[in-house]
This record gives C-alpha cells, sequence and structure tokens, in this order.
C-alpha cells in the first residue's frame, strides 16, 4: 500500500514503495545479518517482510535505478546500497580525512 | 544566565578528496577553520542541530523533532566514522524540552539516539577530544509534511530563550548542520545550486535568516533539492543570534561530493 505521493521530498512523481519494503530496508543498517540475506537468500527475506512480487523484482537488480521505480525513500536507497554494495559505501567514507584530523 | 557565545552552521558530510582539483582540501581546511571558531568560544556545552539520515528516526515512528537527553552518546558510527562515546548535557536538553513546550514546541525526548554523520562530523571539527557536552537537537527533513522554515525559525527564537535561562555561568555555542544544496537519488541528482547557496550564506551574514525564513519548505526544496532542505538547522542557528551579522568561512561547490559545501560563524 503506498504511504503517500511524496512529491514534496523532491523524488519524481510515483507512488511511494510500500511499508514493507521501507521497513525491510530501513532495518538493514541494524543488522548485518539482514544485508547478508539480502543478498544471499532475498525470497525468503522478502517474504518474510511480506514485500509483493513487483516491488521483490525491483529489489532483486540491486540498483538504485530499480530502488526509484518503485518510489523507494531517497535516503533509504542510499542505506540499501550501502548494504549490498562495498564500493557505494567506501566512496562515502569519512576515514581518509578523520585520521588527519587525529593526526595519523 | 547562560549566554550564547556563537552561532556557526556548516555541511556535515566528506567524501574521499580524490579527483576534486583541490576543492575537497578546502572543503577539509574550511570545516577545520569553523571547528576552531566553535571552539576559540570556549563553550562548556554544544547544542548541535541536524537531520538525521533515518539510522534513528525512520518510518516506524516519524519524529519531527527530537531532542537527546542522555548524558553519554555513542555514535551510529556509518561511513568509517569513530564510534568512541562523548558526553550529553540532560540538565540543558530537559530545560529546553520544559522551555519550547511553553512556546508551543513539543520536542520529543530520547535516551537512545545513536548520533549519525550531522552530528558527529561537525563534532570531530569542533571538538575532536570529545570533551565537551552535546545536546543533540534533530528535525526531521525526510519525512512530510516537511519542516516549516519559519516555524524552525521561531523554534531557533525558543531555543534561544531557553538557553539564557539556564544557568548560571554557563557558556553555549549552538551549531546548524546540513546543506548546502543537493539532489540525493531524486532527478536533479549531483547539479549543485551554487547561486542559490550563495544567497543563503549572503542572507544569513547580513543578519537576514529571519527574511529567508519565509521561503517555503517546497520552495528551498525545488530551488536546492530535497536535501537543501537540511537550511533549516542553519535558520535554527542563526535564530539564536537574531539579526547579527555573520562571517561566511568557506564555500565550495562539490558535484563529486552531490552537494554544496558550506560554513559560517556568528559570533556574539
Amino acid at each position: 500500500m503506498p504511504i503517500s505521493k511524496d512529491t514534496e521530498i523532491g523524488r519524481s512523481r510515483i507512488a511511494a514503495a510500500s511499508y514493507a519494503t521501507h521497513r525491510l530496508i530501513q532495518s538493514l543498517c541494524r543488522s548485518p545479518e539482514l544485508a547478508r540475506r539480502l543478498c544471499n537468500e532475498p525470497d525468503a527475506l522478502f517474504a518474510e517482510f511480506g514485500i509483493d512480487e513487483r516491488e521483490a523484482r525491483a529489489l532483486r537488480t540491486l540498483s538504485p535505478q530499480g530502488l526509484a521505480e518503485i518510489g523507494v525513500h531517497p535516503i533509504l536507497q542510499i542505506h540499501f546500497m550501502m548494504a549490498v554494495s562495498p564500493a557505494f559505501g567506501d566512496r562515502m567514507r569519512v576515514t581518509a580525512f578523520a585520521d588527519r584530523l587525529k593526526g595519523r | 544566565m547562560a549566554k550564547i557565545f556563537g552561532a556557526f552552521a556548516t555541511s556535515h558530510i566528506l567524501m574521499a578528496p580524490d579527483g576534486t582539483d583541490g576543492r575537497g582540501e578546502r572543503v577539509f581546511d574550511g570545516m577545520k577553520a569553523v571547528g576552531q571558531r566553535v571552539r576559540d568560544v570556549k563553550p562548556d556545552i554544544l547544542v548541535v542541530i541536524s537531520g538525521d539520515h533515518m539510522f534513528n528516526i525512520n518510518m516506524a515512528l516519524q519524529v519531527p523533532l527530537c531532542i537527546g537527553v542522555a548524558d553519554r552518546w555513542t555514535p551510529f558510527g556509518e561511513l568509517g566514522i569513530d564510534r568512541a562515546p562523548f558526553p550529553g548535557h540532560r540538565a540543558l536538553a530537559e530545560h529546553i524540552v520544559e522551555q519550547a513546550a511553553a512556546q508551543g514546541f513539543d520536542i520529543a525526548k530520547a535516551e537512545e539516539l545513536a548520533p549519525d554523520h550531522g552530528i558527529t562530523i561537525p563534532l570531530m571539527f569542533a571538538d575532536p577530544d570529545k570533551r565537551i557536552p552535546v545536546v543533540p537537537l534533530l528535525v526531521n527533513i525526510n519525512m512530510t509534511p516537511l519542516p516549516r522554515p519559519d516555524r524552525c525559525y521561531r523554534l531557533g527564537l525558543a531555543l534561544k530563550q531557553a538557553i539564557e535561562g539556564f544557568g548560571p555561568g554557563v557558556r553555549v555555542a549552538v551549531i546548524g548542520t546540513g546543506g548546502l544544496s543537493h539532489w540525493l537519488f531524486v532527478p536533479r541528482m549531483g547539479e549543485i545550486a551554487v547561486e542559490f547557496d550563495r544567497m543563503v550564506m549572503r542572507e544569513i551574514a547580513a543578519g537576514r535568516a529571519e527574511q529567508l525564513a519565509k521561503l517555503t519548505a517546497a520552495e528551498i526544496v525545488a530551488q536546492s533539492g530535497n536535501g537543501g532542505i537540511e537550511i533549516v538547522t542553519w535558520l535554527m542557528a542563526a535564530a539564536t543570534m537574531p539579526g547579527r551579522a555573520g562571517v561566511e568561512v568557506f564555500y565550495e561547490p562539490m558535484p563529486e561530493w552531490l552537494t554544496g559545501m558550506g560554513g559560517m560563524a556568528i559570533p556574539a
């Protein structure tokens, strides 16, 4: 069930993804195990969270385009990509500058 | 009476500096300069205002405003951020909640925030030793209805009044974090609205944050992106120094980091 049309936060004019999908994605940052299962046994995970086939198909693409097509919240698109793509997360790491601040 | 000795505003991300033609280094230097200005006012307590990036406030419980009241904070630690804890300040946080409520602002209290980069990256510069107690104030810019800029400004005024009723002799600095223009995972991602960013900084520097707050949230999003609405935290910080002139410390358009980056100081 779409939770809102949500044009105000700057998205394209498509219905938002279901709360089931958002609930899974917003859980990823607190559970490496969920992130692992997302990559290794996605169908079981999608069934557990009650995600319908249309959205499951988009999530299986593991791509921002797939997420955008079903109206995943932009911030949760980032959460998703950080969970499934180490390279995506690495680009956003602060480590280099943080180490310099500590004088390393 | 407590006193606010400085209000500050700063962007709150850092990415790899590679391929930025030196602009990443200038941002780093600028954020260091903002941090030094915070330390120069020798604050006893920092009030840091930010959005949360759905590491704490997610769709399960969509809180518009939230203040952390705990005695100690452990960062969420995303993006490789150090998870060493830093102190909170329960007495000031509770006082702000009470005083804000008296002025019509209901702010949720949280014991269990795990501050994300919106709070912790500015603190890496403002208090690298993690000694200064921090009151985190989160404004929900990710869920509808978006925060009204004029209401955020009035909340900043209430924050000022609350802080000045706390004391005695406590030195406080207020930091608003986020922005500047960025479109995150929406059409136009990667664009930077340089003119809009410079206008925001110019208005705040001229002591005209109240006028700037007359823009609607929709207007800010249209002109500076879904992430650009984070400037409501800048308006709130500026409201704690109403009408005072500020200093532009740095600005760099950073398309490689998908955002305009800036920092300001408004001394007492």
